[in-house]
């Protein structure tokens, strides 16, 4: 039990520090403090409203979890649902063949290079957009057919 | 691969949960098992052959894998 309880406790941990990341991210964006280089006034709407939009809906998502891993961690019968919904077999086999780690990695990161890049140059910002987007779409789409087929 | 874990179940009188439960896994893994969707894995066959008291191919059946 204790090791389930380590393990919720260290994902709880984990999810409150992308908490206060995306919250200063939102921070830096409402007050403007940092501004692309290029582009017209259209695409710097565009790129901080995206920039907003994206921090905002991971802060919604990291704040579900945190309330979610608290709940749990109250209860002992919780923890072990959660445990055993996260080591399942199964789960683990639709998520590797479905190249989760890769295709969840690659997508965060192209997204967040896109970020980065916005600052330089609009055509390579929507570009990598695109691009993470459609491989996270991939990626629900392969989880998702191989959940109804395994 | 093919198995016996369904009447195991209804001779004991046991629901999908319940079993999910007691080997530590998903309901949704059992009927994978049980719709011969998915083939388990070495652990979670003996904790499953385990559990009922038996060999691991006593509830699997091995007679379909190919032999090299």
């Amino acid at each position: 039990m204790d090791k389930m309880k380590q393990e919720v406790k260290s994902k709880l941990t984990y999810w409150e520090r992308l908490c206060a990341l995306f919250t200063i991210l939102m921070a830096t964006n409402i007050w403007n403090s940092f501004r692309p280089i290029s582009g017209g006034d259209n695409f710097i709407d565009f790129f901080r409203g995206f920039q907003l939009g994206v921090a905002m809906a991971f802060l919604v998502c990291a704040v579900i979890k945190v309330i979610r891993f608290r709940k749990i961690l109250k209860n002992e019968e919780a923890i072990r649902d959660f445990y055993i919904k996260e080591h399942d077999e199964r789960t683990m086999a639709i998520w590797n063949k479905s190249g989760g780690t890769v295709l969840y990695t690659c997508g965060v990161l192209i997204i967040g290079a896109a970020i980065v890049a916005g600052y330089f140059n609009s055509t390579v910002f929507i570009t990598l957009t695109l691009c993470g987007l459609f491989l996270l779409l991939v990626k629900n789409g392969l989880c998702i057919y191989y959940c109804r087929t395994m | 691969m093919k198995t016996i874990i369904k009447e195991l179940r209804k001779e004991r009188k046991m629901s999908q949960e319940e079993l999910a439960n007691a080997v530590g896994t998903t309901r949704q893994t059992i009927t994978s098992i049980e719709v011969e969707k998915y083939t388990a894995s070495l652990v979670l066959a003996y904790k499953i052959a385990h559990f009922f008291g038996l060999q691991i191919e006593d509830v699997f059946d091995f007679s379909d894998v190919e032999e090299i």
